[in-house]
């Protein structure tokens, strides 16, 4: 092939781009042919393959247009991110040579095949948030009773616990009152009936003891239950919420 | 060359092959010297000139050799802008990966 055949194949390849555009490739082109000199035209067209491969190269790369400089690269605490290498869309050097060596058909398949290669990761990723989508609103009818029960029952059992721990404080201090006002009553009684006296010093004592007790078990509930319980409910909010973050 | 060179590091290397010219330099050279690094399509550049131009990062100009027009590239304010942050960014990335090769003989 000789430089004039590859620039004509190489225009009419690209005679669907706006003519700015295809003027300014096949100035590059040309200028690249005159530069390497008239000798090497035959090592330039084997080095830069077929006029099918240039034009499908310039066809994608304005095709990726809609980078721009902020979305191709994100700046996040660990430097720049190159979006173009994460995604796999901008593979520039050897893969999509091999590619392209190895079937020869015509021009037009293989620009498809760089497109839907471009393209194939993003309708995935679209199919997928629209199916979570269905699933939620249809979720809905179902799923508002059902959280709306589980979180009355959480909240009646959290209410019975509280209920429960301040019945256990209040036996405590009651005990504690009484019993020492039994003995003091007990004590007094001593010089009247001793009989009566004493018994009423030994209530007095077994209800003291007891709410000892009592109030050694609500400071045992308030240093070890309490922060168990706290740190759980923080570790079932965090999940909850790590949750939601990486489905978003 | 088994790495492959992303489009990032692309941009950046032809930004700073470009840029050791002040006046500029043209399309042919510039392949000769990014291939100098990597072992890079020729075919594969003319985009990347084309989208550091449209990103006015390279600015064109036509001036004349031998009798004819040619097209020169030459690196413009924004583009130096560019290139250092991709040069920061290649000096904490070259460390990074140099310091994972500690101590593999």
């Amino acid at each position: 092939m000789t430089k004039i055949e590859f620039m004509n194949q190489l225009e009419e390849l690209l005679r669907d781009l706006p003519s700015e555009e295809r003027e300014a490739a096949l100035t590059y082109y040309d200028d690249y042919f005159e530069d390497a000199g008239p000798d090497n035209t035959d090592a330039v067209i084997s080095e830069l393959g077929s006029p099918e491969r240039i034009a499908a190269f310039i066809k994608s790369d304005l095709n990726d247009n809609s980078f721009k400089d902020s979305e191709k690269f994100i700046y996040t605490e660990n430097g720049y991110k190159d979006t173009t290498i994460e995604e796999d869309r901008y593979e520039v050097v050897s893969n999509d040579y091999q590619e392209f060596e190895e079937e020869k058909s015509s021009a037009d398949s293989e620009s498809k095949t760089t497109y839907s290669k471009v393209t194939g990761k993003d309708n995935n990723n679209t199919s997928k948030i629209l199916l979570i989508i269905i699933i939620c609103i249809v979720a809905i009818p179902l799923g508002v009773p059902v959280l709306g029960t589980a979180f009355g029952l959480i909240v009646g059992i959290l209410a019975t616990i509280f209920g429960l721990f301040v019945a256990l404080v209040a036996i405590a201090g009651s005990f504690l009152i009484g019993g020492l006002v039994l003995f003091i009553a007990g004590v007094v009684q001593l010089f009247i009936t001793p009989i009566n006296g004493i018994l009423m010093c030994g209530a007095g004592l077994i209800l003291f003891g007891l709410g000892t007790l009592g109030a050694i078990l609500t400071m045992l509930v308030c240093t070890k239950v309490i922060p168990v319980m706290v740190r759980g409910i923080v570790d079932l909010c965090r999940k909850l919420f790590k949750k939601r973050g990486t489905t978003q | 060359m088994i790495f492959n060179t992303g489009a990032a590091l692309l941009d950046a290397i032809v930004l700073a092959v470009v840029s050791k010219d002040s006046e500029g330099t043209y399309g042919y050279k510039i392949t000769q010297d990014v291939r100098e690094a990597i072992d890079v399509s020729e075919s594969t550049l003319y985009p990347v000139l084309r989208r550091l131009q449209k990103d006015n990062c390279l600015e064109v100009y036509d001036m004349e050799y031998g009798g004819r027009n040619r097209r020169y590239y030459k690196v413009t304010a924004k583009g130096m802008v560019q290139l250092k942050l991709y040069y920061e960014e290649w000096k904490s990335y070259s460390k990074k990966i140099n310091k994972m090769f500690e101590g593999v003989e």
